[in-house]
Formats: C-alpha cells, structure tokens, sequence
C-alpha cells in the first residue's frame, strides 16, 4: 500500500515537473530546419528537359511527352513521397524541396508542376534530338572545355544515326576500293 | 502521454537528420544517401541523454504502481511452450522467457561489433511484455552511444553501375516488433521485380487465440494491444472452392485479369 | 434558422472520427501525435470520438483497398449532416506509392466526395492542424500550380 503511494507520488511528479510543453503553433509560424523535405518546386529556367528525375521517381509521377514541337513534364504531386530523389539525380539542381509543409488543399489541380521546352529535330531526317536547352548546355561545356567559340558545334541538331552517316561522308574519311 | 511526450525530441532529432520525421528514405542499394554532418552528431548526444534520464524515471515510477500491476500481472499469459512452438517473435517471445533477437542470431549492419544484451523476462503476462519494451528503449541508448563514439569516417555510397535483372535478395532485420524478412527479386529498369516481407506481426498474431484462453472478455483489447499487432501487414489472400474444398493458386496475369486491372 | 445556427456552431470545435483504410500506420501516429502534449488540438476543442454517430468530420488515412471500400462507404452514411471528409497523407490524394495497384481504388476521391487533402508522407502534426482549419475556414490556402512555356 505504501509502495503504491510512492509511486502513484512519483508519476505524479514526473508530470508536474515537465510543465506545459505545448508549442505555440498555430499561432507562432513554425519554419523547418535542417534537411527538412517539404513541398517540391521546380526552377524553371535551369530545367533542361533531360527527364532524369522522370526516371528516378518512385511512384512514377513525372510524366515525359514529346509533341507539337514541344516537351512537357508533368510532376503530378498528390501522390509524391517526399524521397528527393528527384533532386538527387538532377544535373542542372533545378528541383529544391521547400521548408513548405502547409499543403493542405481542396482542390487537386494546385499538386501539378507543368512545364514545356521547345525541341530540336534531326536536320536530316525531322527525328527528335531533345530540348534546346540541353544543347544550349551541351554546346557551352563542350565550348569551356575545347576553348572554341560555341558557335562552331555544328554536330548537335543531328541525330545519332545521321551522325554516323554525316561522318561517313566526309571528304576524306572513305575512299572508294576496287577488287 | 508521458511517453509520447518523452519520444517528440528524438522524431525532431530525426527530421533534422534526415528531413522526415517517419520516412527517412536513406536506404539506397550500395549505401545510404546522406552522410551525418558534425552538427547533427553534436545534437544527438543531448536528447538521448534526456531520454534517458526521463524513461529510467518512468520505469522506476511505474515498477511499483498497484493499480497497473492489478490490471496487467496475470492477464494475457502466453507460456514458453507456446511461445516456441507458435514461433512468436520480439517482445511478445522476449516477456515469455525466449532469447531470440535478430541482431544477435543473425548479425547485420555492424552489430557484432556492438555490445548490448537481450531483455528477457520471465513473467509471460502483458506486465512482463511491458517492461520488455520499456527496458529496450535504455538498450537502444547504450547501442547510440556505442555507436556515436566509433563513427569511422569516409564515403556514405558504394560505386553500384548497375544491377543485375533476375537477382534475389532476402534478409532479416529487427524490427520493433520482432524479426521482418525483406526477400526482394530485381527487374528492369534498375527497380526491383518483386518485393514481399514477412512482417513480425504475422508470427505475433497466431498467439492471440492461446493469450486469449481462459481469460475474461475485459481482458481481451489489452491483451491484443500487447502484442502491438499491425494489422496492415498481415494481408494475405487464399482462395479456395468451396465446393470442392480445393485451394487455388493465381499467376500474375490470371489475378489482373479476375479484378479488371492494368499493369 | 436552424440551418445559420448548426452552420455557426460548427465553426470551432469539430469532433472527429478516425479511420485507417489499410494505410502503412505512419499518418495513423502523426494524427494521434496531434492529440498529445507538444501539439494539444484538444485545447481548440477537437476530440476523436469512437463512433461515427457523434462525429463531425471523417479523418481518413490510407489507400482505400478493396476490402475496405464498401465500410468506407457505410461509414460515410453513418456520419450525420454537416460532414467533413478529411484526407490525410499522399496515399488519400492519389493513392500514394500504390497507385496503379489491382489491391487499391486509386485515392479517396475515387470513392468519397472529400473536402480538403492534406498531403504528405506522412504530413507534419502542424500539417495536420493547418488542414483541419482550412477545412473549418480559419486560414486560407497557401499552395499554388507551377506551369511554364518556354517562347
């Protein structure tokens, strides 16, 4: 009985001694630190349209379609995990994921990320190379590392298999054999 | 709720870890995919310190109370027969007397370089359970301490090029529910096949009907509370013909098609 | 008349009734981490009640699987008017990592009229709160669609 008390006492203290611990969200704004992974937004002017993070994605949420002339990603984010391995994989760190936490919404269409990037076609044969952006990069590296003037890259509106054969055809490169 | 409060510092401590407080999503083939900055590490140390200090006061407050050991000494007994025999896995086999711990029978991660031992109590009952699971928590904070102090440097990431279409992978890890068996088959893609687990919550769950002999029907929610059952995970489908009593055994293919599903 | 005083008297404090359609357990904790002592909802007179019959609001989590889709439905009936249906976590928004399952509906919308989704994986208690006084009006909406063409 006397045992009971005891410690019937020293639950008793353990609560008083905490206090009030109650933290004053909602009226005090809360803002996350640390690697906190909230709300995925996109930087529209690095993104070059390569579809990493479409590749990546565990729920398969990025959608990649190219037509018209034009690529659209779709980041369909109503069923997004909060992984960030979209971020992780991204070349240009286009995809940051926020401190926003405060999602909370009745009306789905606010959960999309839309956006289109105008492609580049084969200049033999109209297939689909990939976004200007990419070759805007492509061409700037290459540019860097080479110290040429970026406007002599002449090879990137051309897709791999008229490639080989644009090499083929340089003066030079094959010579006619007779048996 | 003086546990729920007690655990809120160590889910803050997780997100500012690992950005989630539940999720962390380090998990990745060859490695995890965040490394622990020196700040992260210096703030560890303090909240495990309070847990500490505030789960041995709890413990110790509640080792004495009248009123629980009424309700929870002699209610819920699972015997040590049972408790091999029904192959009862965690907390619900260490309070009936039975020493298994998969960190220690199959040693993962870097726990054989560990030094921790196994709570076990002799009790059978839903109070033996009880202090299992609170004497843990005081385990799993010599584990931390251990493990802070050696922290090895280098890199977080093995160099994976890629992963092999058609390999099995399978394990088992401790879980707070006892042992959970991953068995993974990849596929195209770099994304896994098949991936099935055997949750501890499986095993737990076929003890309910020898917990429940015998006993009274107030005892019953308490009783299943005990062995923290997750429903979720023991989902499981058997098809048999009532007729003839036969059980039936779906392909993939024939299962999409009977519920009218695309792939 | 009666209809200005029921809708001004569910302005506050709603009670609510928590259902799990076979979700992982992670929203189902952060919805009872609510309720204890560092986020206290119960101080704004929120309280989970254990029958649907005294509920204001349904607090759903998970994907709803196949099994449970016609309990759902009958609890949604069961609930009187005014109602709420709250979704809590991605899984409710778009049916989550399982959302091409033959085991799962695709998300609650497929299946409930829902007022207000709050995503998440699982959503932050504060996430939680926020949602709930959208729901009942108090704040407004703060997250917007990007979209973007390039010229």
């Amino acid at each position: 009985m006397f045992k009971h008390l005891v410690s019937e006492l020293k639950e008793t203290l353990i609560c008083l001694k905490a206090g009030q611990v109650t933290l004053g969200y909602p009226f005090v704004p809360h803002s996350p630190e640390g690697e906190f992974r909230g709300l995925v937004r996109l930087d529209m002017e690095k993104c070059i349209g390569c579809g990493a993070c479409a590749n990546a994605c565990p729920p398969r949420l990025i959608t990649l379609e190219d037509t018209d002339g034009y690529r659209r990603l779709d980041f369909n984010l109503t069923r997004c995990t909060y992984c960030a391995r979209c971020r992780d994989v991204c070349p240009q760190q286009a995809i940051t994921l926020t401190g926003q936490f405060e999602t909370a919404t009745p009306d789905l269409s606010d959960l999309h990320i839309v956006i289109q990037l105008k492609l580049i076609h084969c200049r033999r044969c109209g297939k689909v190379v990939g976004t200007r952006r990419a070759a805007l990069r492509v061409k700037n590296e290459l540019a860097q590392k080479l110290e040429i003037d970026p406007d002599e890259i002449e090879w990137l509106n051309l897709c791999l298999d008229c490639k080989r054969l644009t090499a083929l055809e340089r003066p030079g490169l094959s010579k006619e054999v007779s048996v | 709720m003086q546990a729920w409060r007690i655990r809120e510092p160590v889910m803050w401590l997780s997100e500012y870890i690992t950005g989630n407080r539940k999720t962390y999503g380090m998990n990745l083939i060859g490695g995890v995919s965040r490394d622990l900055s020196e700040d992260a590490v210096s703030r560890i140390r303090p909240v495990i310190d309070k847990v500490e200090k505030e789960t041995s006061a709890v413990i110790d407050a509640i080792l004495e109370d009248g009123s629980l050991k009424a309700r929870l000494i002699g209610a819920g007994i699972l015997t040590n027969e049972d408790a091999r025999a029904l192959c009862a896995v965690g907390p619900t086999a260490r309070g009936s007397g039975v020493a298994i711990d998969a960190r220690i029978d199959h040693p993962y991660a870097a726990y054989d370089e560990l030094d921790f031992d196994i709570c076990v109590e002799e009790g059978c009952d839903i109070w033996a359970r009880t202090l299992v699971r609170a004497r843990e928590v005081l385990e799993a904070i010599k584990i931390t301490r251990q493990i802070i102090d050696r922290l090895p440097g280098g890199p977080v990431m093995a160099e994976v090029k890629s992963i092999p279409v058609g390999r099995v992978g399978s394990t088992s890890v401790e879980a707070p529910r006892g042992e959970v068996h991953h068995y993974v088959l990849t596929g195209e893609g770099q994304r896994p096949f098949r991936w099935r687990v055997r949750a501890p919550s499986y095993n737990n769950l076929q003890t309910i009907p020898s917990l429940l002999e015998n006993m009274s029907i107030a005892d019953a929610p308490i009783s299943v509370g005990s062995v923290d059952p997750c429903f979720s995970c023991t989902e499981r489908v058997t098809v048999i013909d009532k007729q003839t009593g036969k059980l039936q055994i779906y392909t993939q293919d024939e299962l999409l098609k009977q519920f009218n599903q695309r792939w | 008349m009666t209809n200005r005083i029921l809708n001004w008297c569910f302005k506050k404090s709603i009670w609510v009734y928590h259902v799990n359609t076979g979700s992982c357990n992670g929203c189902d904790i952060e919805i009872l981490d609510v309720l204890s002592p560092y986020y206290d909802v119960e101080r704004f007179g929120i309280r989970l009640v254990h029958t649907p019959r005294h509920a204001d609001a349904l607090l759903v989590a998970g994907p709803v699987t196949r099994q449970v889709r016609e309990r759902v439905l009958r609890l949604y009936d069961a609930v009187p008017d005014p109602k709420l249906v709250i979704g809590v976590g991605s899984c409710t928004s778009g049916g989550g990592i399982w959302h091409d399952s033959y085991a799962t509906c695709g998300g609650l919308g497929n299946v409930l009229p829902v007022n207000i989704y709050i995503p998440g994986c699982p959503p932050r208690p504060e996430a939680i709160l926020y949602g709930v006084a959208q729901a009942l009006g108090i704040v407004p909406k703060q997250v917007e669609a990007q979209a973007y063409i390039e010229e």
